[in-house]
C-alpha cells in the first residue's frame, strides 16, 4: 500500500498534466470558459433556494439566509463527488487512447479525473464563499482553515470509490449508469438540502450509516459553525474513506492486467 | 534513454505539441528542471505558436522537431534512432548533425539505425551489418559499410551486365575491380557513330561524362575514384536521344577515407592560421 502511494505520487506531475488537460479541453471554445461552470451552479443554488427557502418555506429550515448558506454548503461538495465518481469510473475508458500511447499507470487516469472534478467544484465554493461572506450571508470564521482538510478527505474518500468501480465500468458499461442512478437517490438521502439535524429522532442512526452525512456535517462546521457531526458518523466517514482507498487502490491493481483487453 | 524512431508513436494526435511535451516530460521521471527542459524543447524545436496547435495538424518535418528536442531534452545516456532523422528541412537537419555531434563529444551514446551509410560514417565509431536479424559483419563503422558496399555491388553486377553480342550497338570490356593505385583499363567500341562513358555511383548519380568516341582503349586513373562502386555505361547518341548500349559496374578499393566519390587534384597554398585545422582535403561531389 505504501509502496502504492510512493509509486503515485513519482508520477503527480502527470497527474498535474492530465488535470490540465483535462480544464482546457473542458473550457477550450468557450468564449467565457470557466464562467459557465460558476453560472449552471448559481442557478441551481438559486433555484433550490427559491423553491425551499420562499415558496415552500418550513419554518424548521430556519431563516431564508441560512437556508441558502446550508444548502450552499450541501451543494458544492455533493456536486464534487458526483462528477469526481461517475468521470473518475470512466476516466480508464476514456483516456484510452493515451493509456496505449504512453507508459502510464492507469490509476492516473482515474486520480487525474476526480481531481479535475474537485478543482473546478471547490474553486466554485470558495468563489461563493468568499462572494457569500462579502455579501453578508456567511460570517467568515477561523474554522474555515479547516475546509481544505475536509476537502482533502473527501477527495481522497471520491478516489477510493473511483477506483473501486472503474474495473467494473471497463467490463460492464451499464455500471455508469447505475451509478447515476444511486448518485441521484443519494442526493436526496444525503442531507444535501436539509441539515441533518432536521431528520425524525428515528432516522438518524440509518443516515449515519452514509458517509456524506458526517462529511457534509463537517463542510456546515467548518464554514457555517453548525453543530459538530456525532462521532459514529464520523467514525463512518473514517472508516468508508479508508476502506474504499485500500479496496480501490488493491482491486485495480490485481485487476490491472486483465483489464487491458477492455480498452 | 531517449527515443526517436516511429514519429507518431509517442504523440497523442489530438493533443498540442506543447501538452505532448508536458505528458513525455512528466513521464520521462525527475521532477526537477522541468520548466527548464520545457523551455529547451520549445527553444530547440523552434515550433514558435505551432505548439499550441494539436499534433495531428504538423507535418513530418514538425514532428520531427518535435520528437527530436522532446527525446533529447532529457540529457539521455543512450539516444536510440533511425532513419527518421533524414525528414525535415536542410536547417533542421544541420542543427541535429551539429547537436548530435556535441551530444556524441560529451560522452553521449548513439544508437543509429539506418541504410544511410554516409550518415552512418559521418556519426557512428563503430556498426553491426543485420541480414534478416542476424549479425553479418560487426567492427570498425568503415570497415562495415565498406563490406556492405562490396556485397551490394556483386548483387548489382549479377543482375547487370549485358552478354556482348554481336547485334549489338557497341560495348566495353574491363576487369571487375582495381585497387586505387592501379589504372582502369577498357576497350569500348560503337557500331553506329559515336558512344560516350558515363560514370556513376552506386546511387546512380551521374560523376562524370567523357566525350563521346567511336570507340579504342581507354585509361582511368584508379586514384581519381574514392573507394565504392560505380557504374559505368556506354551511352549511344542518336537523334539526340542516349541510348545505353552497355553497362558494368566496377568496384575500387582502398583504404581512403574520404566521403564522396571522387578526388579533386587540389593544393594548399597557405599554412592554418588561429587554432582551427586545415578543412579536411575532401571533395563531396555526389554521395
Amino acid at each position: 500500500m505504501l509502496a502504492r502511494v510512493r509509486r503515485a505520487a513519482g508520477h503527480r506531475r502527470l497527474i498535474v498534466e492530465l488535470v490540465r488537460r483535462d480544464f482546457r479541453s473542458r473550457f477550450s471554445g468557450a468564449r467565457f470558459g470557466l464562467l459557465w461552470s460558476l453560472l449552471n451552479p448559481m442557478i441551481q443554488l438559486a433555484s433550490y433556494g427559491l423553491i425551499f427557502g420562499f415558496l415552500y418555506a418550513s419554518p424548521a429550515l430556519g431563516s431564508e439566509r441560512s437556508f441558502v448558506a446550508s444548502l450552499f454548503c450541501g451543494l458544492w461538495p455533493w456536486w464534487a463527488f458526483q462528477e469526481g465518481t461517475t468521470r473518475g469510473l470512466a476516466a480508464v475508458a476514456d483516456q484510452a487512447a493515451l493509456l496505449k500511447k504512453l507508459p502510464m499507470p492507469a490509476e492516473a487516469c482515474v486520480v487525474a479525473a476526480v481531481t479535475s472534478s474537485f478543482l473546478l467544484q471547490m474553486i466554485g465554493f470558495a468563489l461563493f464563499l468568499v462572494l457569500f461572506a462579502t455579501f453578508g450571508v456567511i460570517a467568515p470564521r477561523a474554522s474555515w482553515v479547516l475546509l481544505p482538510a475536509i476537502m482533502t478527505l473527501e477527495w481522497l474518500l471520491t478516489i477510493g470509490l473511483a477506483l473501486l468501480l472503474a474495473p467494473l465500468f471497463l467490463v460492464v458499461r451499464d455500471t455508469a449508469h447505475l451509478v447515476t442512478a444511486v448518485l441521484t437517490i443519494g442526493f436526496f438521502l444525503s442531507p444535501v438540502l436539509y441539515p441533518t439535524e432536521l431528520l425524525p429522532e428515528r432516522l438518524v442512526s440509518v443516515a449515519n450509516l452514509n458517509p456524506m452525512t458526517a462529511l457534509l456535517g463537517l463542510y456546515r462546521f467548518a464554514a457555517l459553525g453548525d453543530p459538530w457531526p456525532t462521532a459514529s458518523s464520523l467514525l463512518m466517514l473514517f472508516a468508508v474513506t479508508a476502506l474504499l482507498l485500500v479496496a480501490g487502490t488493491r482491486t485495480f491493481a490485481r485487476l490491472r492486467p486483465v483489464l487491458d483487453q477492455y480498452w | 534513454m531517449g527515443l526517436l524512431l516511429d514519429l507518431g508513436a509517442g504523440f497523442i494526435e489530438e493533443w498540442s505539441g506543447e501538452e505532448n511535451a508536458r505528458a513525455a516530460l512528466a513521464l520521462g521521471g525527475s521532477a526537477e528542471g522541468f520548466a527548464a527542459r520545457l523551455g529547451a524543447i520549445r527553444e530547440f524545436s523552434e515550433l514558435g505558436r505551432f505548439l499550441a496547435e494539436p499534433v495531428r495538424q504538423y507535418s513530418s518535418g514538425m514532428r520531427l522537431r518535435l520528437a527530436y528536442a522532446v527525446a533529447v531534452a532529457e540529457q539521455p545516456d543512450v539516444l536510440i534512432t533511425d532513419e527518421v532523422l533524414a525528414i525535415g528541412d536542410e536547417r533542421f537537419q544541420r542543427k541535429c548533425s551539429r547537436h548530435i555531434a556535441e551530444y556524441l563529444a560529451s560522452g553521449g551514446t548513439l544508437v543509429l539505425a539506418t541504410h544511410n551509410l554516409y550518415l552512418a560514417e559521418k556519426l557512428c565509431d563503430r556498426a553491426i551489418w543485420l541480414v534478416g536479424g542476424r549479425v553479418r559483419a560487426l567492427g570498425p563503422c568503415h570497415e562495415v559499410t565498406k563490406l556492405y558496399r562490396d556485397s551490394e555491388l556483386e548483387a548489382r553486377g549479377a543482375r547487370s551486365a549485358p552478354a556482348r553480342s554481336e547485334a549489338s550497338p557497341g560495348g566495353l570490356d574491363l576487369e571487375g575491380a582495381f585497387e586505387a593505385d592501379s589504372d582502369l583499363r577498357m576497350e569500348t567500341w560503337a557500331q553506329a557513330g559515336e558512344a560516350s562513358l558515363e560514370i556513376a555511383n552506386a546511387a546512380g548519380t551521374r560523376i562524370a561524362t567523357l566525350a563521346p568516341r567511336t570507340g579504342g582503349t581507354l585509361r582511368l586513373k584508379g586514384s581519381q575514384l574514392l573507394p565504392g562502386s560505380y557504374r559505368l555505361r556506354l551511352l549511344a547518341r542518336r537523334a539526340g536521344l542516349e541510348r545505353v548500349v552497355d553497362e558494368w559496374w566496377c568496384r575500387v578499393r582502398g583504404d581512403r577515407r574520404e566521403l564522396g566519390s571522387v578526388v579533386l587534384p587540389h593544393s594548399w597554398l597557405s599554412a592554418p592560421s588561429g587554432e582551427q585545422g586545415p578543412p579536411e582535403p575532401e571533395a563531396r561531389l555526389a554521395g
